[in-house]
């Protein structure tokens, strides 16, 4: 297995050792899940797991606590620690750790040119013998040391540097060892953990005796005159620091580019114009040319011109059962609707979006992000760290929602969960809503944003107030600013349109094929009619609204697609616009999303999530219609 | 403080009730003695920021790591000037478990740390880490400028 801090090459390692992709970012948190693949060849390959990233087997986080539960099962197999070269000592930290459990480890120094290109030299072969396990340089982008850690991995030892801790600490362990079971695979790492205060892992563990262990723990903490967690952590730090000043040197270096535009990133003052830059070149890249251009040059010429005309001609030619030829190329057709939507709409916004969502990713933009971005959050009772799955929401919310698990407490994540659900647009409805948003006037997409803002500032906030739980400290860790590499771009663009067309395409013919059955039998006029008093009494939009909403009822990028072609072919005024982009916006997501929430939280809190984000939708859109109304000239 | 009807001494911090869902942001605090709902200061946010303009120009300024100091050089970590090195020396004031989370980045006493700025969020250098973290954290960390090594016997370590 991988195992390693967050942020140090681990995904790309693993990539690297299988040959298998798994998503790879410049910022902790990728990895929410335990990836399996393969390594070695000729009859001697071996299962390799990739686990999410860790900052010390004494778990906080949920992705923590599934990487060590690994370790503590005690057949790991051998593992593969990988360490940020440019970063020694806190890789040691860890491994100086993951040594009390007695497991065989081979060390991998990855991201091994980055410490060059920092002055930062280390002697390998010393501290191979110091720890007494195989220690391999690694740059896994360009494939440095990839067979030699395949070699060695067949021989794998565990560390033999041990840290030295006070008597009192040591009589401890041994008593606490005692009450956790002696016999137990990584005994020793379990009782140091359980007395540092790690008390979910004895539940883990399914050991009795938390009274017992708490009582030794508080006695250790009298003997000392300190915290037994403090005593423990301070003697690794030590024996860490001391091991890394044997073995690293370190050469004066000037400041680099990437090293100075990370400074100016986060500065108080530079750091706001660089993020308005960033979000109008996202704009420009997905707004002005995914869905103008693109999406012009696609359904005007490639569906519009080319596509549609043949295929209508073909099945009109060749299928003459009226039915069929109606579902293929009717009016709510697979061909004329459903493919012409998320193919010739959506598809050319999402790749771009992803496209540009990857450079931001690899470049170590978004932990920047969410520094500047933390007091904003504290307003939603949020902090900083919150950035990073909303972000991900931009490109897909059913996995942000998975993401918050890198999220420390339950009352954050669901708040997160809540909040991803309610407002942040997934890349295919945000490249809509971008399309959208061109026909219309600054102070009406003003209105939009106060809106979506204002609506998700309000629900934060209260949702803070009202959730029972804590909220944790803000401590992030800045990665440094890296030139994303192409071909991880490439893989990782192509990987999420993959994921778009596997994915969202079936849901499109789904919902046409459930609007061509209610528009067959009638019924889709009894919903229309049914809905009238809230979709043109309330909301003020036109009766063939409708049919998008209930659409968005699957996907709210199906909804925002079919409220898109209606603006387009000027079905829409600038009012009803706006008004559809709040309600639109407002949406659940998907069918996907729900599923994951009630996946990752139950059914109850999915059930909540629901009847919080449906109502408030047509509650703020129509109230947004008033407004317009209540101020007739101000914005046309 | 001191309940200005019965002069009463409390601790302000739980608010007027905690089992108010909007307790938490509440710049009320009632008197345990007699119910008297007077206004905290400290937890207002206008009244904090005029205390804290008023105090650029006269509370205590940044200590250098040559300049003066207080407690044996001890200050907190958030009256350090940017861009010098220190060594931390105290971490009591804070909770075990977000001293745990901050060790495991290599913050524990004895580790040499740099400010590398303030605003927006403070950002702390350990070793090569770089971390964002929230203004109420510095206040709890010890420092000593300059870097000192320890002489502790703990932490050794040795191959077995």
């Amino acid at each position: 297995m991988l195992l390693g801090n967050a942020n140090v090459g681990k995904s790309a390692l693993f990539g690297a050792l299988s040959g298998r992709y798994v998503s790879v970012s410049n910022y902790p948190g990728t990895t929410v899940e335990v990836a399996s693949g393969v390594v070695g060849r000729n009859g001697s390959s071996r299962a390799l797991l990739d686990t999410p990233g860790i900052q010390s087997l004494h778990a906080v986080s949920p992705d923590e606590v599934v990487t060590r539960n690994i370790v503590l099962s005690g057949d790991p197999g051998a593992v593969l620690l990988v360490i940020d070269a440019k970063n020694l000592q806190r890789g040691l930290l860890l491994a100086l750790e993951a040594g009390e459990a007695g497991i065989p480890i081979v060390v991998a120094l990855n991201m091994a040119d980055e410490a060059d290109r920092k002055g930062i030299e280390i002697d390998v072969p010393k501290l191979s013998a110091l720890l007494g396990v195989p220690v391999v340089r690694a740059v896994a982008p360009r494939r440095e040391g990839i067979e030699e850690i395949r070699t060695r991995l067949g021989h794998a030892a565990p560390i033999r540097l041990r840290v030295e801790y006070p008597p009192a600490v040591e009589r401890a362990v041994e008593r606490v060892g005692e009450v956790i079971g002696g016999s137990r695979p990584a005994s020793r790492l379990a009782a140091l953990l359980s007395l540092a205060g790690d008390d979910a892992l004895l539940t883990d563990l399914s050991v009795a005796g938390h009274a017992e262990i708490a009582v030794l723990r508080e006695a250790l903490g009298f003997e000392l005159g300190l915290p037994a967690a403090s005593v423990i952590q301070r003697a690794r730090l030590e024996a860490a620091r001391r091991t890394a000043a044997e073995v690293l040197r370190r050469r004066p270096t000037a400041e680099s580019l990437p090293e100075r535009l990370a400074r100016l990133a986060i500065h108080p003052a530079w750091g706001w114009p660089i993020l308005g830059l960033v979000l109008y070149a996202v704009y420009l890249f997905v707004g002005v040319f995914g869905a103008g251009t693109l999406v012009d040059f696609f359904e005007e010429t490639v569906f519009g011109g080319w596509i549609n005309p043949v295929v209508t001609s073909a099945v009109t030619r060749w299928i003459p059962i009226p039915l069929i030829a109606d579902f293929l190329v009717g009016d709510y057709g697979v061909v004329t609707m459903a493919l012409t939507y998320s193919v010739a709409i959506v598809l050319p916004i999402v790749s771009t979006f992803f496209l540009a969502f990857s450079l931001l990713e690899d470049s170590g933009y978004l932990p920047r992000l969410a520094v500047m971005l933390d007091r904003p959050f504290r307003r939603m009772g949020l902090n900083g760290k919150a950035v990073l799955p909303m972000i991900l929401g931009l490109g897909c919310d059913t996995m942000a929602t998975m993401t918050t698990r890198i999220l420390e407490t339950r009352k954050e994540r669901i708040q997160v969960t809540l909040l991803l659900a309610l407002g942040v647009p997934c890349s295919a409805q945000l490249g809509v809503l971008l399309g959208m948003m061109a026909g219309l006037s600054t102070a009406a997409i003003a209105v939009w944003a106060v809106v979506i803002v204002g609506t998700m500032v309000a629900v934060g906030a209260l949702a803070a107030r009202l959730l029972p739980g804590t909220s944790s400290d803000f401590i992030l860790e800045l990665p440094p600013l890296r030139r994303p590499g192409l071909v991880n771009i490439t893989l990782k663009t192509l990987a999420r349109v993959e994921w778009y067309l596997k994915e969202v395409i079936p849901v499109f013919v789904i919902g046409t094929a459930i609007l061509f059955a209610l528009a067959g039998t009638g019924a889709l006029s009894v919903i229309q009619e049914a809905l009238s008093p809230l979709v043109v009494g309330w909301l003020g939009l036109p009766v063939e609204a409708t049919e998008a909403l209930l659409v968005g009822f699957l996907r709210r990028d199906y909804g925002a697609a079919g409220l898109f072609a209606m603006a387009r072919t000027g079905g829409l005024d600038f009012v009803q616009i706006t008004v559809s982009l709040v309600v639109v916006t407002l949406f659940m997501p998907c069918i996907a999303n729900v599923l994951m929430i009630v996946k990752e939280y139950g059914s109850r809190v999915a059930l909540a999530v629901v009847a919080v984000v449906f109502p408030l939708a047509f509650l703020m859109g129509g109230l947004v219609r008033l407004f317009f109304q209540a101020f007739p000239g101000l914005f046309s | 403080m001191q309940c200005p009807l019965c002069s009463f001494e409390f601790e302000p911090r739980s608010g007027c009730s905690t089992s108010c869902p909007f307790g938490s942001g509440c710049n009320l605090v009632c008197c345990p003695n007699c119910g008297y709902q007077g206004v905290d200061p400290e937890r207002s946010r206008l009244a904090g920021w005029v205390q804290r303009a008023i105090s650029r120009f006269t509370g205590p300024k940044p200590v250098h790591a040559t300049g003066p100091s207080g407690d044996g050089g001890r200050i907190a970590l958030s009256r350090l000037d940017l861009g010098i090195d220190a060594t931390v020396v105290d971490l009591s004031a804070m909770s075990p478990a977000r001293a745990l989370r901050l060790g495991a980045f290599g913050l524990s006493t004895g580790a040499h740390v740099r400010l590398v700025q303030r605003r927006p969020v403070p950002v702390l250098r350990i070793g090569e880490t770089d971390l964002g973290l929230e203004s109420a954290v510095l206040d709890e960390i010890q420092v000593v400028p300059g870097r000192r090594e320890t002489d502790e016997p703990s932490g050794r370590a040795h191959a077995h």
